[in-house]
């Protein structure tokens, strides 16, 4: 299968679009090896996924620690970080993925549908999609904290 | 002025209602998804503008905007999305949105798109 890879830069681009504009919060690129993996890390963390169907078949996911995804929460409802519930959190990450998954949607060739986001949290997650081929990490820093971008390619004939 | 919200994510809610209070906009009526908006815009029919969402569960902001417009109601609709492809903003408009909104967006450019369409939905 011909895997057509999406630039990083253009990721990072992307992101950093979404979190100055709903988050007006800085992020920037980290060192990839802080982030790779960061579900087998023993912290309470989520991860937000859209898939995407249609002449590109995959999915965009956010891996982020709680701790960022409250300080993302209490930025996009501008509310101090004590007034967020676990709710507001996981809404957050969930919008946040399906615009990340979206800004992505639209800088993919052909035409694609954008699925609901879902959102999983947790202590030491492991996360699977099925039929995956190839995973692309990109790794960011918002807050002094690492948080990772996964797009999934799916094999489109399983 | 009553608005109509459809919009599933509670976090895109409470930011776009915050937009709106801000405009002075006191009457907010909000639908977890299409279908629920729909069923409100049957049994209430008297909004003045109508923002909706397009990936929600059960029905679309896209269903929801043909339906709408079945019934023959002109109210002014504005879509709030991270569809943001030339193609769909298009399919959007031939199915009789009057304004769109794409996600990400900071909240003056949500005071500005709302300021626009309002004055429109007053009328």
């Amino acid at each position: 299968m011909d895997i057509q890879p999406i630039a990083p830069d253009n990721v990072v681009e992307l992101v950093q679009a979404i979190f100055d504009n709903m988050l007006q919060m800085p992020c920037e690129p980290a060192n990839e090896q802080t982030t790779d993996n960061t579900a087998t890390q023993p912290i309470d963390r989520l991860i937000g996924c859209v898939q995407i169907q249609g002449d590109w078949v995959g999915a965009v996911e956010i891996n982020t620690p709680l701790d960022l995804g409250r300080k993302a929460a209490a930025a996009m409802l501008m509310v101090p970080e004590a007034d967020v519930s676990m709710e507001d959190i996981q809404d957050t990450i969930a919008e946040l993925s399906n615009m990340v998954g979206g800004s992505i949607k639209a800088i993919l060739p052909g035409q694609s549908t954008l699925s609901l986001p879902s959102v999983a949290s947790g202590t030491g997650l492991d996360f699977k999609l099925a039929h995956v081929v190839h995973t692309q990490s990109v790794a960011l820093q918002s807050q002094g904290t690492d948080f990772s971008i996964n797009i999934r390619h799916l094999n489109p004939q399983p | 002025m009553k608005v109509l919200l459809a919009e599933d994510s509670g976090v895109m809610r409470k930011i776009i209602m915050r937009g709106l209070h801000s405009l002075w906009v006191e009457e907010v009526v909000e639908a977890a998804d299409g279908a629920i908006a729909l069923d409100l815009f049957e049994k209430h029919g008297d909004f003045n503008l109508v923002l909706t969402d397009w990936n929600m569960p059960n029905m679309t902001g896209l269903e929801l905007v043909k339906a709408i417009r079945a019934t023959g109601s002109k109210v002014p609709i504005m879509m709030i999305t991270t569809e943001a492809e030339k193609a769909r903003v298009v399919e959007a408009i031939q199915a009789g949105i009057n304004d769109y909104l794409v996600k990400p967006f900071d909240q003056p450019m949500l005071q500005e798109k709302l300021d626009r369409v309002l004055p429109k939905a007053k009328s």
